[in-house]
Formats: structure tokens, sequence, C-alpha cells
């Protein structure tokens, strides 16, 4: 503990003596450390983000990236329960009122929030980086065309089939540009032109295909780099040639600089794209983006678990966490393979049953209630997993993810509702 | 207000004769029983920082003289200035007329001025439980009991009789199977009892490690109960400096000794003046010196005038127990062998019951009281009981082995104490 204290600013130190004076609840929350030392990850990634080298003929995998930045998330995030488990707000009785019991709720949503922009805060970084480099690299016409590569990106990351050209889905696989340069032969080249050729019978059919690819979203660590090995391809392609793109109907009316410059992550190919771009409000591109949705969902989610873990041994969250992973696990490969809900709930059953006979030992029946509360959350985890592929299925439709955060709220409340806590201070029968 | 000319009184009257310890400790107890104005109180708290901080200790050493002369030139000013004002009158002339002093029972060291209501804060009728393990089965047997403000209750018994379970049942920790329970200062029966549990302390026999500060703790635990800000601070600096814990106030859980982290508790407890404290077998950390420190600590806090409290108290010790006690149940093998007024046990018994050591044989001691008809000797371990009639006191028992010269290593009179219904069934099993 000293020897955090000592990395711990002044400022951070008054903040935490005046909490513990006077805000009790939200001091145990620990909620100004996370905030703090989250804000610093977050820069930490963007500054990542933004400063990684990049080279146009040598494009770092992002996914390394991601995954550190996960681990440091994690670490974050679990030496934070850690702090919030061993204090003890619920066991510790006082003065717990409503209002109190309310706020809670949203520090620990705020918590979750603030350690999940990391990753956000990283593909920022990125995108800047990116758009810089592309810049600097007078690459941006070139780029201009990938609004109709990176269209035909998506499905070649979902791992999915459609008509579309193989090579296509090379140009965007991330493989070193100068290779794919190399085996895109002339009949390739040929069939992209073909493709886009400005004809109202083509265009017709471009944009249907768009429309249909559109439906999956992709991940935004993902596109720069698309943008970038794209735009580099085409840079090298034959003035004629991208003249020629450049000249389609299809350029003229969905110019892809607009995209790029409202903002990559809230990018969303639809037929107003380019009233979007003209009218850029980050805020509303950013709720109206379904990936948005889903990263509040997930963080609801987190947040849901973390609240309920709160007040469980460390024991029981530990077996409900793994127990929850596994499932997960086996749910989504099952969902996945078969796409059968029954599947989900045949183990979310099998486990609540078993969560049960684990649990019922040394517990007052109302505490029961308690712990049926936390199986059914984590029963009902692989429903987040089935969401997911829920919604990529039903092309980015947002409804299950509202769906989901509106019912993870009703959740909150009822789990943080007076009355439970009352019924959670009963004595126990043993 | 003669009780606190007495009181008064009897503080300078330690500090003349060196009692610094206890002198530092009333004082600050004055001000838990009197509105005093919170100048003196912070000039209070520091006289007891520095006695506690040992710069007074050392200098008794005589290096300091005069530093020892100025402080307590300090507390007699002290004194002084609350005597006028809460007594301007008593102070201008210059007299406090003396009061009897009443010790309650036992000779605690406890002056007049201290809360002598009758307000009940727990009622239990004829509470039961029953434990059915594999291994055994146990059973409490049905258990009246009244806690009052201002009473010290003490349960003694060997292990495994139910005296944590009594407790727990008290503090709201466990479900009684049968009975009938109400908290009347809280509001009656329980139907809320996360409320309920708030308004009660309760230290169990293994306290859960605290984390970070011991001072934060503290602070913690205030601001959860509603003292905020200056309060606060001012509050868990009086409780720090009345228990004389100033030296570890920045420790962690892990730098004390048990018996101070059992203290440490304890101002856990009190710093939020709760009116109900519960406290399981706190003796069994503490060194005999600590014992007697935290006894006479606990007799003085529930006493307090301005916030009484009703002390249910477990352990295995009984004499200590019994000094501080105006209650006591005994329970042994499962039975209620005692639960009654702690004056009134023993008062209608027909015989004397002395422990004692001594070289002298029981042919020699029965030899010697041979006129004392039904004298009785039994030897537990290295322990004789004697049985006397009642015409042997103690007085005459121990000066008749004087006259004879016979050397005495221990003596104790358990005539009135419930540990000779310990020793009873002892001496009938032999």
């Amino acid at each position: 503990m000293r020897i955090t204290e000592s990395f711990t600013p002044p400022f951070l130190k008054d903040t935490d003596r005046r909490l513990l004076l006077n805000h009790p609840t939200i001091w145990a929350s620990r909620i100004h450390h996370l905030v703090f030392w989250a804000g610093i990850l977050n820069f930490i990634c963007f500054l990542w983000g933004r400063f990684h080298p990049i080279e146009m003929n040598n494009q770092p995998n992002t996914g390394v990236s991601v995954f550190f930045i996960f681990i440091a998330q994690a670490m974050v995030f679990l030496y934070w329960v850690y702090n919030v488990k061993i204090r003890g707000l619920e066991q510790a009785f006082g003065h717990f009122t409503r209002k109190l019991q309310t706020l809670d709720v949203f520090i620990s949503l705020a918590g979750v929030v603030s350690v999940s922009l990391a990753m956000f805060a990283f593909s920022l970084g990125f995108q800047l980086n990116t758009r810089t480099l592309i810049t600097k690299e007078q690459l941006v016409k070139d780029v201009n065309t990938l609004n109709i590569g990176q269209t035909i990106l998506f499905p070649k990351y979902l791992g999915r089939g459609t008509s579309t050209p193989n090579y296509f889905y090379e140009i965007n696989a991330g493989l070193p540009s100068d290779l794919l340069a190399q085996q895109l032969d002339e009949e390739g080249l040929s069939a992209v032109v073909s493709a886009i050729k400005n004809t109202e019978e083509e265009n017709r059919y471009i944009q249907e295909f768009i429309h249909t690819a559109n439906k999956y979203r992709t991940s935004p660590f993902d596109y720069p780099k698309a943008l970038l090995s794209t735009g580099y391809f085409f840079s090298k392609q034959p003035d004629s040639l991208k003249n020629e793109l450049l000249n389609t109907t299809f350029y003229k009316n969905y110019s892809a600089e607009n995209v790029f410059t409202a903002n990559p992550v809230t990018y969303e190919v639809n037929d107003n794209i380019r009233k979007i771009g003209e009218s850029y409000k980050p805020l509303v591109n950013l709720y109206k983006n379904t990936d948005f949705s889903l990263f509040l969902f997930i963080t609801g989610w987190i947040t849901l678990v973390f609240m309920a873990f709160k007040r469980t041994s460390i024991r029981e969250a530990a077996l409900a966490a793994i127990a929850g992973v596994l499932l997960n696990v086996v749910a989504g490969m099952t969902g996945y393979i078969v796409g059968e809900l029954y599947i989900v709930v045949f183990y979310s059953a099998y486990f609540m049953l078993g969560f049960f006979v684990f649990t019922k030992r040394n517990h007052a029946r109302v505490l029961l209630l308690q712990k049926a509360g936390l199986a059914l959350l984590v029963a009902a985890s692989p429903l987040l997993t089935l969401v997911l592929f829920k919604n990529h299925d039903t092309g980015g439709n947002s409804f299950f993810p509202f769906l989901s955060i509106v019912v993870s709220f009703l959740l909150w409340f009822l789990a943080y509702n007076p009355m439970f806590i009352r019924l959670m201070a009963r004595p126990k029968n043993q | 207000m003669q009780s606190i000319a007495v009181r008064i009184k009897e503080i300078r009257r330690q500090v003349e004769t060196g009692d610094y310890n206890l002198a530092t400790r009333r004082i600050l107890d004055l001000f838990l029983d009197y509105y005093i104005s919170r100048k003196w109180k912070i000039e209070a708290v520091a006289l007891r920082a520095e006695y506690n901080m040992n710069l007074v200790a050392k200098e008794l050493t005589g290096e300091h003289a005069q530093s020892v002369n100025d402080w307590k030139a300090r507390v007699m000013t002290l004194l002084d200035n609350i005597q006028e004002e809460l007594m301007p009158d008593e102070a201008q002339s210059g007299e406090i007329q003396p009061e009897s002093i009443q010790y309650p029972v036992n000779q605690s060291p406890v002056s007049s001025g201290e809360y002598t209501g009758e307000k009940e804060v727990f009622r239990a009728s004829r509470i039961t439980k029953r434990f059915n393990n594999p291994s055994y089965t146990f059973e409490l047997p049905p258990v009246d009991l009244v806690l009052r403000l201002g009473e010290i209750t003490g349960i003694v018994g060997e292990n495994g009789n139910g005296k944590t379970t009594l407790l727990r049942m008290i503090a709201g920790d466990l479900e009684a199977d049968s009975g009938d329970l109400s908290y009347p200062l809280f509001g009656g029966v329980p139907v809320n009892w996360y409320e309920f549990r708030s308004k009660i302390a309760y230290i169990p026999q293994h306290v859960a490690k605290w984390h970070g500060y011991l001072k934060d703790n503290l602070h913690f635990t205030a601001a959860l109960h509603g003292i905020k800000g200056e309060e606060n601070e001012e509050q868990v600096n009086f409780i720090i400096h009345r228990l004389g814990l100033s030296k570890y106030e920045n420790a962690t859980w892990s730098e004390i000794s048990g018996g101070y982290k059992l203290r440490f508790e304890l101002a856990k407890a009190l710093v939020w003046r709760p009116q109900l404290l519960i406290i399981d077998e706190p003796l069994a950390h503490l060194d005999i010196n600590a014992q007697q420190l935290f006894l006479q600590d606990l007799r003085f806090l529930t006493n307090s005038l301005q916030h009484p409290m009703a002390v249910f108290i477990s352990s295995q010790h009984l004499h200590e127990i019994e000094s501080v006690s105006d209650n006591i149940i005994f329970i042994k093998n499962g039975q209620l062998m005692y639960n009654g007024k702690m004056k009134a046990f023993g008062t209608e018994r027909n015989e004397n019951i002395f422990e004692i050591i001594t070289p002298a044989g029981a042919h020699e001691l029965e030899t010697l009281f041979a006129d004392y008809e039904g004298f009785k000797i039994a030897d537990v371990g290295h322990i004789k009981i004697i049985h006397a009639p009642l015409s042997l006191t103690s007085a005459r028992f121990m000066a008749k082995l004087g006259e004879k010269e016979i050397e005495v290593q221990y003596f104790r009179d358990i005539s009135t104490s419930t540990s000779k219904l310990f020793k009873e069934t002892l001496t009938l099993n032999r």
C-alpha cells in the first residue's frame, strides 16, 4: 500500500481524504483512484496508437497491441475489484440509503466504462496515426477508392463467403501490399474495373453488394489498417485505372473522404453516409453507432456481474466466474455451430442446478435468493455470446444490445433494491 | 452538578498521585458525559496525546521534572477551566463539596456521574438454537435476557456451550429457532434487519482483517454512520487517544499485535457511539494488564452520561468478567446454570467456597479447621477447593492460616462467583 501511495499525486490524496470524511460510499468504491489510473492507461493507449511505428510497407499487427491493452485493462479492473471487495461496503452496516445505493450503481458503471475505454483510446490514436501517414504519403485520393474495397473487407474478416471476387479479400486481408500487387494479375484488375463500371446495372450490383456487406460490422481496430493496405495497393496502380475508378458515379456519390473526415470509429456505410460526413456530430454519431451500443452492453454486463460478486465470497465468485467462462465457451460454440437457442438454455439450466447444489450449505434460506440472482445472471451470460452472433446475423440490428441494456439496468436496480439489501441483512440460520 | 465536582476532584487526585494514564482517560470521559467547549476538548486530546506519545512518560524518570510539572500544570488548568464552565458558582467560591463515591458492583472503579438509567435495549424471551451437524448435535437451552443501557452483561462458560451462538443471535447474525426477541430502543421487533444491525456494534471472536491504514478505517466507519467532516476528524482522534492507540494509528493491520487489533476493533465499534455493543471473547487476546485496562475502559464507557451503552460480553475469564458485569449468565454442558444479577449471585448460599494453593496438606488444613462443621477439601489439580460453613469467612480463614504461619501462594473467595458452579461440578465428579 505504501508503495502505491508513493505514486499517488497529492491532489488524489486530498480527494481521497475529503471523500473518506464526507462521502464514505464513494470512497469505498475507489472510483477516484480508478478513474485517475484508468485515465493514465487511456492516455498511454492513445499515445501508443498515435505514435506507433508504422510504415506503408510494414504495417504493425494491431492484434498484439490489443492483446496487451486487454491484459492491462484486466489487471486494472481486477485490482479495482479487489480493492472494492476488501472494503466490504455492504457488510459495514451503516447509513446506506437508497440514494447511496443508486449512486453506487452508477459509480460501478463509470468504473467499468473508464477501464473499457482504453481500447477505444488506442483505436483513436491509431486512426489518427494512420491518417497522418496517409496524408503525408499523399494517398488521400487513392484511399478514396477504398470506399469500395472497405465494404468488401467485412465478409473476409468474418470468415463468411459471398460472391465477391477472391482477390478483393486478399487486398484487405492484411498481407503485404507489394505482394498483393504482384499477385493481383491483369485479369483481377480488369474484374475490379468491371465491377465498378459506371453503368446503371453494375452500379446497382455494387450498391446491393455494399448493402449486404454493411450488415456485418467490422472491428474498429482493423479499419485503419485496411485503409492503409488498400490505399497503398491502389497507389501502385496505373493512373488510368485510378482515374477510371474516381470517375465512377459510385465514387462521386459515396466519397470516402467525407467518411474519413468524420471518424472511422463511428463509420457506418449506408445511403446517408455523405450527409453524415457533412454534418459531423461526434456524439450523435457515437450514439447512433451500433458498436457503441454493444460497448455499453458489455460494460453494463460486466458491471452487473461485478456488483453481484461484491456480495458474495471470493470462492463463490471464482467458481461462478470459471463456470461462467466455460459455459460461455461451450454455449457460444454450440450456438455458432447449431444456432439453436435451446442449447444455451439447456446449459444455463444445468449450470444453475449445479450452482445451487454447490452453494446451498451455510446460508440462510433468504440468502439463497441472492444466490439465485447471481446464478441467474451468470447463467444468462451466454446470451451475451448469442446476442453478439445474432447481432451480426441481423446486420447490425441494435435491438438486442438495446434490449440487453434495458434488462441490465432493471437487474441493477433489482439487485440494489433496498428490499433486497434488507433481505441480505437478515440473520443466517447457521 | 455535584457529580462533576467529585469526578474532577478524583481526577486531580489521580494527577497528583502520578496516575496520568487514568487521569487523562477520565478527562476525556468528561467530554463523553457533558457538553463542554470544543477548545477544552482539543486541549484534553492534546494532553492525552502527549502522554500517549511517551513525552510525559519518559520524563517521569525525573530527568525532565520541569516538563512534567508544566504538563501537570496544564492538566490542572484544564480541569479548572472545565470546572469553571460546568460549575461557575463552585469554581468562584473555591469550595467543592465532596460526595460519597458510589461504586457499583464488585468495587469497579467508577465514580458517580455515570448513566444509571433503565432503558431496555434488547429483550429476549426463551430464544433457543439447535444445530444438527453430521458429527454432533448442539442445542442452546431457552434463554431469557434483558440488556439495558448502562449495564454490562457477561456470559461465561466453557467452549462449545453456546456463548457465541447467543451473541450472534443478539447481534442479528444468527436466526433463533424459537422464542421472541426485540430491540425496544431501536423500535421493537426487527423488520428491517439492515437498519437494526446498523445500530448494533458486534465484535466477533475472530475479527476480519482490516485493509489500509487503521485510522482510515475508523474514519470510514464513523462516516458511514453519519459522522462526517470535522466532527469525524475530532471523533476519531478522540477515540484513538481515549483508548491509547495513537502510537499505531498510521500502522496497518499486520503491523500490530493481537491485543491492539482487539482494541482497534473496540475503537471502530465505539467511534460511532453505538447503544448496543456485543463482544465475543475479547480477553483471549490480551495480557493481564491489557485485560484490566480493557475492562476498565469498557466499564467507564458503558456508563457514559451522554452515550450510555448496553454491553454483552462473553469470556472464559470468569473473575475478570464478573468484576465489571452487572448481570451474568453461566452456561455449562448446554444448561443455563445462572442467569441474573451479579450482585444477587450467592447471596442465598449455605456455604463459602475458597480456592487456595498452599504447601499445607489437606489433612493439616482439616485439622486446623476441625472446629468448623461442614469444612471439606477437594483437590482440583494443584488447587484446593475448600467448602466452609458461612461462619468461616475468608478473613477468618486467612487470619487462621496467618496465625499458624502457613504459606499461601494463591487464594480466592469464590462464594459469590459463578466459578463455584464450575468448581462444584468438578468436585462432585471426583
